[in-house]
């Protein structure tokens, strides 16, 4: 067990509900080890919050190890913080300074409106996902799962599509607060397999016209969004919807 | 409060329980059911409406199973989105009789193999089901698109995993849980953009409404705006995972809880083999105090890592200093034919007994190392890398060492609990109406769960049976439409509102976290993994104090009709407190050593577990009698006419 | 229903015009680059050029390629501003910290200011074409049978050389032309990537490329006012007349 102790000055979005008025505030606090994970130095303020008599600070976690895409926090005005290929939850305190001004803010975007503090509401990803993000195929009718070979390239692309988490981040680091690349690795995911093709043309149309009405920015390539995702899926994938949604539009 | 009941033997019931086993060769079991059970015709399955609670591989594959066939689904889940599920987290793999390795795989191959890891503790008829269903759930995820793991080829590839001789598991990188999730959880948006699923997102369960002794609807607090809100339905299926947070630290997520389970059994419901909890032998040592949770690694590491120990206790050089001659390969040593790839229960009391004996590595001696220096110099870096590349990354992002040149350290932790809500063959509960499938139900491990098999058995479950066996209840009873008008409803309700006005009525000082973690120390020192008569009578009595403790000093700050973590996690911890006693008092009244349960008391002269087959060969399914009320004990007795249950030898 | 309209009006479609025209656009850039250089090679050059752009196809080159250049520029600007506008909604409470996350990304000054780099070409563009196209010019009589005759050629060479001697102007274009390197610098890369055409060996590849040609780009137009202000002698000798045509062509 580490003997080292470090201190954080945080400044913390706080916001009662969906319609009040939020502000940052600033809280000291101790006694965090270096590898405790962001969200537990969040656990500890908030104990440390609990034992004052003061409201914790709410947000949104689940696994945390990285992989459910639940939490996800604007770190020194870094989606998941300044670690590349990590989430909230397994960002380490070591990566920070000891008795460093933390900034902590929500996901922001129009379509994450906060519930409250740190936790957005993200159910316009699911909505996107609703229009066209899977493959119509009902339990049961299925042929056998080697009947169409895939080659391996093909296999391994759409994994790395399918990787992603559906955290977020990618909207929030955007400064067009687009959810491209999340949409695109879905759509991506499902071009580069032959399940995914007979409905590949509706698919990328329903869901680009989702992602529209949902008050999602456009795409103008910055590329934070791939830099920001904690499963480095790649900003090609946005390419690769376009094409798909080329193919819609003009064929 | 009256503790004499503690330390006496259990009340048994003298009805056997009856599963509902079909009749049959145990090959035709499933098929024969499936043929006879009555059906619901299309054009009345969208007159019932049917409640699913949780989002998991079990919840989520039956909620768009039944959205398919035409009912009208209810899915509740506890996190923003239905993609969360902690099946998400699953790594390694998932198993399936494909035999596409052409190495003499078989459904029977593997219905054995299961029913030997769960150390000859679980139902025959359900474990053949599975084996026999598992094909098919492969089938339905490629078609779904879960981009598995492929050959050159362009066919499916597979792996030997978790100790099986076989290559029979599918996978999908490390990400094999979340790409299964993934896949029903597309189908289930389907079935949301199709109207026939409705999608409640951060809703807790918090009770089961009965009507006539039926399960016809829930309870749960919405858990953004805090109100209590009611769901009539013609059945409930509980998908809810399982209680390995009682642990406090286990590899389950945070918002992992048993309260919908244990409510349910507090409104009838059986609760069978709690004391069958599993403990992952390949996780990340606890470093601090303040941790949360406990991070697994896919066990397929054991595939080219190497476990040792220092062969002197005491030996507190590094890894690299240690020299050839003077490490214990220890799982190689003790069990040759398997080595390294021992099932989890024995990897892991295994590796508890090399640190009881002084042999443990790291700043806190509770971890051995898994070495990885022979793989990489037989295979390379880049193969090492292409296998375990994401393994070897989140463990260098956690420890802050490189598992390239410094063998991991790795501890075993609560990951997975066998034991669940006890449930006939057709997956239902002894209240009738309410199903429990997934984790949430005891079924089909036994004392222990084989790796790559919770997927399939979530799957299996809501894919393949819970679509006929739902049907079959719901044609053979036809309900008569109920709506939450029923006083039972706001009965209910009342009740869960009066339970949250008495929490936030205690006005303590203590933070819950920290009263979660106190039962966590205790569950884990007493009830973990290995127990002992003494400790667990001490552990019976210690859970009783902390609830007495926890009921004058728990802390919630903030109010009932709002979002509030601290007041969630107070309820869950209100109800563990319950339930801890009831996992304490089965792993007493269990008095033999097997799978997940190891009894100090019954093991063999090597300190292997040491079954009683002659009195424990039975499934032990609690009845809640009452608060503070002594439980009583139903027993299922198990037959086994395929497998003969034997000492497990993996040496 | 995905209408015609909703394809081609989506945040995808959008961008696809924008992108294309943004490419055809580059490509002008480029011709009229080269085109430019001719004043390198003096007066008789560049107005012989000038005179082939009037008369290519039987006079037909001028009104076409006007209005295609009309409708590239229009249908750039209107499909870039309007997703500028979507991106202001997109976000309505911004954040009190941001910063960018480097490593991977592709965001750069120019990247975060094309809308207001767009901006300024445009205006640019208003006063360039007021200048060039419809200013006070003279006229050049470029071969002998062309002398005299009531169609001579605008003497693009002289208007020039008397604009890049004014400091105003010289400033101008100076400040200009760095603008358009930067916009370029984000601009090429980034339609090849909205049009899809790029897998990511091919994007890091491009991303510098781009960025090569923007600055190439940009200097070859910078070169050109320097030299005509410190090699060039602003008094001529020009040999063309004021224009007979005033500026109406």
């Amino acid at each position: 067990m580490s003997t080292q102790s470090m201190s954080f000055n945080l400044r913390v979005w706080r916001q009662e509900g969906p319609q009040e008025p939020g502000r940052l505030v600033d809280y000291k606090v101790v006694d965090i080890s270096p590898e405790m994970s962001f969200l537990e130095m969040l656990d500890e303020l908030n104990v440390q919050l609990t034992r004052k008599g003061e409201r914790p600070v709410e947000f949104d976690s689940d696994c945390r190890e990285g992989i459910c895409g639940m939490c996800g926090l604007v770190i020194t005005g870094v989606a998941h913080g300044p670690l590349s290929a990590t989430t909230t939850c397994t960002l380490r305190m070591r990566h920070f300074q000891d008795g460093q001004t933390i900034e902590v803010e929500p996901f922001r975007a129009a379509a994450f409106p906060v519930l409250r503090d740190l936790v957005v509401d993200r159910t316009a990803l699911d909505r996107i996902i609703q229009a066209g993000g899977f493959v119509s195929q009902n339990a049961g009718s299925a042929p056998d799962g080697n009947a169409i070979p895939i080659p391996k390239d093909d296999a391994e692309n759409a994994m790395d599509a399918a990787s992603c988490i559906g955290c977020g981040a990618c909207v929030a680091a955007c400064p067009n607060a687009s959810a491209f690349l999340f949409t695109s690795a879905k759509v991506s995911q499902l071009a580069y397999l032959p399940q995914g093709r007979p409905e590949a043309r509706r698919r990328v149309a329903s869901m680009v016209r989702q992602m529209d009405l949902e008050g999602f920015g456009n795409c103008t390539n910055h590329g934070e969004c791939e830099a920001v995702c904690p499963k480095e899926v790649s900003i090609h994938h946005i390419a690769r919807m376009r094409k798909e949604y080329w193919k819609a539009m003009l064929g | 409060m009256n503790q004499t009941f503690l330390n006496a033997p259990p009340e048994e019931s003298a009805r056997i329980l009856d599963a509902r086993i079909p009749p049959g060769p145990l090959e035709r079991k499933w098929t024969d059911h499936r043929g006879h059970v009555s059906l619901v015709s299309p054009a009345n399955k969208r007159k019932h409406t049917i409640l699913v609670v949780g989002t998991g591989l079990a919840g989520g594959a039956a909620a768009a199973a039944l959205g398919e066939l035409g009912y009208r689904v209810l899915n509740f889940c506890i996190q923003d989105s239905p993609r969360r599920a902690h099946s998400v987290a699953a790594q390694g793999g998932i198993n399936a009789s494909k035999n596409y390795q052409n190495d003499g795989d078989s459904d029977f191959r593997l219905f054995y193999d299961t029913v030997k890891g769960g150390d000859f503790r679980a139902r025959e008829a359900n474990v053949y089901r599975l084996a026999e269903l598992s094909g098919a759930i492969i089938d339905q995820c490629v078609a779904q698109g879960v981009p598995f793991a492929r050959e050159y080829g362009g066919t499916l590839a597979n792996r030997s995993f978790g100790g099986a001789q076989v290559s029979r598991t599918f996978y999908a990188r490390g990400q094999t849980g979340q790409q299964l999730l993934l896949g029903a959880y597309g189908s289930l948006m389907r079935q949301v953009a199709a109207g026939t699923v409705t999608m409640l997102a951060r809703r807790e369960m918090l009770d089961l409404v009965l009507v006539d002794g039926r399960a016809r609807g829930i309870v749960c607090r919405n858990l953004v705006t805090g109100e209590l809100e009611t769901y009539a339905g013609d059945a409930v299926l509980l998908a809810t995972g399982g209680y390995s947070t009682v642990f406090y630290l286990s590899t389950n997520a945070v918002n992992c809880n048993n309260s919908a389970a244990w409510r349910c059994h507090k409104r009838g419901a059986f609760f069978a083999n709690p004391c069958f909890t599993q403990i992952h032998p390949t996780c990340i040592p606890q470093e601090a105090e303040t941790q949360s949770k406990l991070t697994l690694m896919s066990e397929s590491l054991r595939n080219d890592g190497r476990v040792w120990v220092p062969a002197k206790a005491g030996d507190h050089r590094s890894a690299a200093e240690i020299p050839e001659s003077e490490r214990d390969y220890y799982l190689e040593r003790i069990y040759p034919a398997f080595g390294n790839l021992v099932p989890r229960d024995i990897a892991s009391r295994a590796a508890k007994r090399m640190c009881d004996e002084g042999k443990g590595v790291g700043k806190t001696g509770r971890a051995v190392f898994l070495d990885f220096q022979a793989a990489l110099e037989r295979l390379g870096r880049p193969v090492i890398a292409e296998r375990y590349g994401n393994l070897f990354h989140m463990y260098e992002e956690i420890t802050a060492e490189d598992p390239y040149r410094v063998p991991m350290r790795i501890y075993p932790a609560p990951h997975y609990t066998m034991g669940g809500l006890w449930v006939d063959y057709n997956l239902m509960t002894t209240i009738p109406g309410l199903f429990a499938l997934g984790e949430a139900n005891f079924s089909d491990h036994g004392a222990n769960r084989l790796g790559a098999s919770a997927l399939m058995q979530g799957l299996a479950d809501g894919y393949f049976v819970i679509p006929y066996t739902l049907g079959a209840y719901l044609a053979e009873w036809r309900p008569q439409p109920i709506s939450t008008e029923h006083e039972a409803f706001a009965q209910a309700a009342a009740e869960v509102r009066q339970g949250i006005q008495s929490l936030l009525e205690v006005a303590g000082k203590e933070p819950v976290r920290d009263l979660w973690r106190r039962l966590g120390h205790i569950c884990w020192e007493r009830v973990g993994m290995s127990r002992e008569a003494s400790g667990l009578n001490q552990a019976l009595e210690e859970i009783r104090d902390l609830r007495k403790s926890f009921w004058q000093e728990v802390c919630i700050p903030g109010g009932e009709r709002e979002l509030n973590r601290s007041l969630e996690m107070a309820i869950r911890v209100a109800d563990y407190l319950e339930f801890a006693e009831l996992l304490a008092m089965d792993a007493l009244h269990r008095e033999e050593s097997c799978g997940g349960h190891f009894r100090e008391e019954f093991r063999t002269p090597e300190g292997e577990a040491l079954r009683d087959d002659e009195r424990f060969t039975y499934v032990a399914a609690w009845e809640y009698t009452g608060d503070l009320q002594r439980p009583r004990l139903h027993k299922e007795n198990l037959k086994f006419e395929h497998v003969q249950p034997g000492q497990r030898s993996y040496k | 229903m995905n209408t015609f309209v909703s394809l081609y009006w989506s945040t995808v479609g959008r961008k696809f015009w924008t992108a294309l025209t943004g490419i055809c656009l580059v490509g002008f850039v480029i011709v009229h680059l080269v085109g430019n250089l001719t004043l390198f090679m003096g007066n008789q050059a560049m107005n012989d050029y000038a005179y082939f752009l009037e008369t290519a196809l039987h006079g037909g080159l001028r009104p076409f390629g006007e209005l295609a250049l009309l409708v590239l520029f229009g249908v750039h600007a209107l499909t870039a501003l309007s997703a500028t506008l979507q991106n202001r909604r997109g976000r309505t409470q911004g954040y009190a910290v941001s910063r960018p996350a480097g490593g991977r990304s592709h965001q750069t000054l120019s990247s975060r200011t094309m809308v207001v780099t767009g901006l300024i070409l445009l205006a640019f563009l208003v006063l360039h074409v007021a200048q060039f196209r419809f200013g006070v010019g003279f006229d050049w009589h470029v071969t002998a049978e062309s002398a005299g005759s009531a169609h001579p050629v605008r003497d693009v060479y002289r208007t020039v050389v008397e604009a890049f001697h004014t400091p105003l102007w010289m400033g101008i274009y100076l400040f200009v032309m760095a603008l358009l390197g930067f916009h370029l610098r984000h601009g090429i890369w980034s339609a090849f990537q909205t049009l899809g055409t790029i897998n990511t060996p091919l994007r890091r590849a491009l991303f510098i490329l781009g960025a090569v040609l923007a600055v190439l780009l940009a200097l070859g137009f910078l070169v050109l006012p320097v030299y005509i202000y410190a090699v060039v002698d602003p008094a001529g000798p020009f040999q063309s007349a004021p224009s007979t045509l005033g500026g109406a062509r």
